[in-house]
């Protein structure tokens, strides 16, 4: 039963079902970089999701699609980032209201459009096609895994990586990350903070909308309701495991993709209820959490320790 | 003398900022509504009358509401001991859907007499509640992870947990998912006949009048207000924070298990959710509408059912998804957290008034 770990197969699922959670958790990252909590990472995917369907489906065109599900993004956060940041809302309240607004709004715009409450099976919406990458495909284990993925799984990948060297190279990044660290600080040494995070929030827009496209223009053909089903909130707490590091983000949501995949793999093979497995991601990550901050907080006493011991010796 | 205690017995309209700012913000959200309908619907006029006044056809329509009532103002009493203490604790469907499934499991294998057996279902109920309710506070101790998030994530667990007990031990074999039926003596018995209101509203009742008494004239309640609106100077002055805080999650989960166990077998005759119940965004919206104030919990929960209910007629004789109200509940959500909502108002205000003090200051000098 166990060898399913083995086959290139499963890896390559592992990587395909992380690529949501990948980009909300890259969005989560910038959130904390720039000091923002944002609950609504998990609506703003929902509502890209479908914006993507409607607009390819009724243009005809992947590209316009994929163009306004961005745009889409982009001001999703901004209609977000007004309400918590500039009229001061309490951002958890921001965040739910957000939620509540994509779940309600989305189910109300796809029974105007296709009379389904369940899915936009009705609409004729295009997907992003799978990319083959020439040489790494000749490769044998690895080849499998890594090519034949869902385009926005590369481009997925390229937004980590942009944004990672944005926050650490550029000086746009090191200005987010100094807002995030100290906004009164940031403020003193002339930095405007508003400016700074509504850009963090403009890429966070970006990251969400690939990752509600990957759901529903990858994954599947179609928009279901209520399709992104707890991954925005799940990249919160990889985004505390990650301690907003884009690069250690992108890491630690293998960890949900690799439990996400494990759990269709025990629905199939395994005699446990069906819905107690569905809960297995859930625990799974709590479980990492609980271990990765024990010897985290381990390792800064010891640190301490030594530092004290160092400073008794000299 | 008589002209500093002046000021005080002028009637101003300002006193009541709070309440007027969230009636505005329930206007405005509901105009941005009734502009959708109007845009979207091809009766729009049907569909308007049927949400505003739908509930208040028929009396069986109008008990409806206050049904659909009682499992919000549970949540919403629940939901305000836990973010009153200072943590945005929304793990209450958690224990909401935990408290109905325990209910159920007592209420299928435990035979015990009338009154006893809802008791017993509804004390078991709230303890699982509460303990459930104290977990999102224990793992961000050793996480690190913001409570929020870890209260979502229990709403999940505990759905997905609380759906595998049902369908393991207690599914009907035959028919519809759902559970065996409750025998009579488990349910709570309908309190007016030709209506389906039964009497949870009374345990309902009993439940706001304590939570008002524990919240505003107990130390309990104080100590837990101080902590939730000033961490630094509760812990300075000796109470506390750690205790506090996971007693009134507690409490609140208990309150919110409650709820669950009565909805469960006061409406249905045998468990059948198969969703998560998503009471928790409704209680959020009800305890924001109350200002954080249990006295006014019963009166938003009931706008909040009114609207549901009227959504539901509403959506039954025109061509719009109940789901509009969602989304409403989401702008209100906006309007009434925002704190800069309307907030020049009040600062012309308090210029004006600081500026007529300040004259009547120097003629008084």
């Amino acid at each position: 039963m166990m060898n399913f770990f083995l086959s290139p197969a499963f890896w390559k699922t592992v990587l395909a079902s992380t690529t949501p959670v990948m980009l909300a958790t890259l969005s989560a990252n910038m959130m904390t970089k720039s000091g923002i909590f944002n609950l609504a990472i998990e609506g703003t995917m929902l509502i890209c999701a479908l914006t993507g369907v409607v607009a390819s489906a009724f243009t005809q065109n992947l590209w316009i699609g994929c163009l306004a599900a961005v745009v889409m993004g982009v001001f999703v956060s901004f209609v977000f980032g007004y309400f918590a940041l500039i009229m001061k809302g309490a951002m958890n309240a921001c965040g739910v209201a957000m939620n509540l607004v994509a779940t309600g709004g989305t189910v109300f715009i796809l029974v105007m459009l296709t009379g389904s409450k369940a899915n936009s099976s009705a609409l004729k919406s295009l997907t992003f096609p799978v990319v083959e990458i020439p040489v790494i495909k000749e490769i044998p284990v690895l080849g499998t895994i890594l090519s034949g993925q869902n385009m926005v799984t590369y481009i997925g990948w390229l937004i980590v990586a942009l944004t990672a060297w944005m926050l650490y190279k550029t000086k746009l990044g090191i200005n987010i990350r100094a807002v995030g660290e100290n906004p009164s600080a940031a403020k003193a040494a002339g930095i405007s903070v508003l400016f700074h995070q509504f850009a963090a929030l403009a890429i966070c827009g970006v990251a969400c909308s690939f990752g509600g496209m990957y759901l529903s223009m990858g994954a599947l053909s179609s928009f279901t309701t209520g399709m992104v089903a707890g991954r925005g909130y799940m990249s919160l707490a990889m985004d505390a495991m990650s301690q907003g590091n884009p690069i250690v983000g992108c890491l630690s949501s293998l960890l949900y993709g690799f439990s996400d995949t494990i759990t269709v793999y025990l629905q199939l093979y395994s005699k446990i209820d069906l819905k107690l497995i569905e809960a297995f991601p859930y625990l799974f990550i709590i479980a990492v959490l609980v271990v990765i901050q024990g010897i985290r907080r381990a390792v800064a006493h010891r640190k301490e320790k030594l530092a004290s011991l160092q400073q008794a010796a000299s | 003398m008589e002209k500093r205690t002046k000021p005080r017995e002028t009637f101003d309209i300002m006193n009541y900022f709070g309440v007027l700012r969230i009636a505005a913000a329930l206007v405005l959200s509901m105009v941005l509504v009734f502009a959708i309908i109007f845009f979207v619907s091809e009766t729009p006029g049907v569909a308007i009358q049927k949400l505003m006044l739908g509930p208040l056809e028929t009396k069986r329509s109008f008990f409806n509401v206050i049904v659909r009532a009682i499992p919000l103002v549970f949540t919403g009493l629940g939901l305000t001991l836990c973010l009153k203490s200072g943590i945005f604790n929304i793990s209450s469907d958690a224990s909401f859907y935990m408290g109905a499934v325990i209910s159920t499991a007592i209420a299928i294998a435990v035979p015990l007499p009338n009154i006893a057996h809802q008791t017993v279902q509804i004390l078991a109920a709230a303890v699982i509640g509460g303990l459930i309710s104290m977990l999102p506070v224990i793992i961000n101790k050793y996480t690190k992870v913001n409570p929020v998030v870890l209260a979502i994530m229990a709403n999940s667990i505990f759905y997905y947990f609380g759906l595998s007990i049902i369908s393991s031990f207690f599914l009907e074999p035959s028919g519809s998912w759902g559970s065996y039926k409750f025998p009579d003596n488990a349910r709570m018995g309908t309190m007016i006949k030709g209506t389906t209101l039964h009497w949870g509203f009374l345990i309902m009742i009993a439940v706001t009048l304590f939570v008002i008494f524990l919240m505003n004239k107990t130390s309990f309640g104080y100590k837990v207000r101080v902590t939730g609106s000033n961490p630094a100077f509760a812990k300075a002055s000796g109470i506390k924070t750690g205790l506090v805080i996971l007693m009134a999650q507690f409490m609140g989960g208990a309150i919110a298990g409650m709820g669950g166990a009565i909805e469960i077998v006061g409406v249905y005759k045998r468990f059948q959710w198969q969703s998560q119940t998503n009471y928790v965004w409704d209680g959020l919206l009800i305890y924001m509408l109350a200002n954080g104030n249990p006295v006014y919990i019963p009166l938003t929960a009931f706008f909040i059912a009114y609207l549901r209910i009227g959504a539901e007629i509403m959506s039954r004789s025109s061509d719009l998804d109940p789901e509009i109200v969602t989304f409403l509940q989401g702008i209100i959500i906006f309007l009434v957290a925002s704190q800069r909502f309307l907030y020049f108002i009040k600062q012309r205000h308090d210029q004006k008034m600081s500026l007529k003090q300040a004259e009547e200051g120097g003629a008084a000098a």
